[in-house]
């Protein structure tokens, strides 16, 4: 057995932050030293902060690299955070994009010249992404399937039916649901 | 029609897209007209439903992480050291005036007492590891506080060889503990290992195996600290 297995039982078995507490209140946590607070971020934002090292980097070994890098920054830099100048999520998206652009200009430092300014707007968007991924993963494991096979799958609720074998009913109550709580926390982020 | 029951329903009024849009009632869109907490749930509800159709353009770019990465980031907080988490100037000052002040106080008869007998200050402890049945004995040395960690060494005889037998060193305390470390023993049933404790409320330290948590029966061996 790993590492793994007896860190969720540590994280199971101490505070665990929970789903309901904010991304800004983990980062205080994680900046006091909670490691607890700091898997709920990897577990929150690993999956989109792998995915644009990979886009950037086109190569899956230097995109773990690159999210190992970013995480790492997250655990030391934590204190840094600062709400008044923007959103956990903006913060954590700056900080793996430069990740992976660190990597791509160490890999291939001729490339650096090549590297395109990023817009604000280009900037936030990302962030804002970052942010849904981060809040779809907060909640139930049907909730975010069925919201995840309407929009990201484009499906029908009868068809979303169909595919996961539940009455129509249970589709549309699983979105209506998921909605909601999405928008809780949502709320509860920019409060 | 009640705050509560047409809160239930915005939902219902929100999106364009055929995936929520169901049938709008009109007693919720009349009150939802005059509820300041109404509108301001259905900008939420707006602003996640173009976010999810904007995302739904790049949801390709979402990737599970494999297992050993997952393991080597979550692995982080007992390997890496924070930035100190900055205070503010005063007590910076305060706190920079208290440790010359300390500095002194322990430099000064720790020269004074080395001059005399001609040995340095001691800059670590080791404590025996107590074994629950007698079978593994050690030691465990606890280096003094540098930064934000301490280095530990664990040196141990009598553990079960081979790469199956996976041995786990925690960190306990009042508030908690900490999995510091993860081994397997060497060929001969010992082990000789370093590792980087996090400064806190620690009394102890604890040897589990297979990465059981440091409590009741699953703990091997302990030293207090």
């Amino acid at each position: 057995m790993g590492v793994i297995a007896p860190l969720r039982e540590l994280l199971a078995r101490s505070s665990n932050p929970g789903l309901d507490v904010s991304d800004a209140q983990l980062l205080a946590r994680i900046a006091e030293g909670e490691a607890a607070a700091f898997a709920e971020v990897w577990h929150r934002y690993g999956p989109v902060v792998l995915g644009m090292c990979h886009r950037i980097l086109a190569d899956h070994g230097a995109a773990e690299d690159a999210a190992q890098d970013a995480f790492a920054r997250v655990w030391k830099g934590a204190a840094s955070f600062d709400p008044a100048r923007g959103v956990p999520a903006a913060w954590i998206t700056r900080i793996a994009r430069n990740s992976a652009l660190n990597a791509r200009r160490a890999r291939n430092p001729e490339a650096s010249a090549t590297i395109e300014p990023v817009e604000e707007s280009a900037t936030d968007a990302l962030a804002d992404r970052f942010w849904l991924r981060a809040l779809l993963r907060r909640l139930n494991n049907e909730e975010q399937i069925a919201i995840e096979l309407a929009y990201f799958h484009d499906l029908s609720h009868v068809q979303i039916a169909e595919r996961i074998g539940v009455p129509l009913g249970t589709v549309k109550a699983r979105i209506r649901r998921g909605m909601i709580r999405l928008a809780e926390l949502a709320e509860a982020e920019t409060r | 029609m009640r705050h509560d029951e047409a809160f239930e329903r915005l939902i219902e009024i929100v999106s364009p897209s055929p995936q929520l849009a169901e049938g709008v009632d009109a007693a919720v869109l009349a009150h939802a007209a005059r509820c300041p907490t109404c509108a301001a749930r259905i900008a939420t509800l707006t602003r996640l439903d173009r976010s999810l159709l904007g995302a739904a353009r790049d949801h390709h770019a979402v990737e599970e992480p494999a297992p050993a990465l997952e393991q080597r980031i979550l692995a982080i907080p007992a390997t890496r050291q924070r930035a100190p988490r900055r205070r503010p100037r005063r007590i910076r000052v305060a706190a920079t005036a208290a440790m010359v002040v300390l500095a002194l106080g322990i430099a000064v008869p720790v020269w004074v007492s080395s001059r005399g007998s001609g040995r340095g200050p001691v800059a670590a402890r080791t404590m025996p590891l107590l074994s629950r049945n007698g079978s593994l004995t050690g030691s465990v040395t606890l280096g003094s506080l540098v930064g934000t960690t301490r280095a530990v060494r664990l040196t141990a005889d009598g553990l079960l060889t081979g790469k199956a037998s996976s041995y786990s060193v925690w960190l306990t305390g009042p508030d908690g503990s900490v999995l510091i470390r993860s081994f397997s023993a060497n060929v001969e049933g010992g082990c000789d290992i370093r590792a980087d404790a996090p400064d806190g409320r620690w009394d102890g330290i604890a040897i589990t195996m297979d990465g059981g948590p440091p409590v009741g029966n699953a703990i091997l061996a302990s030293a207090k600290i």
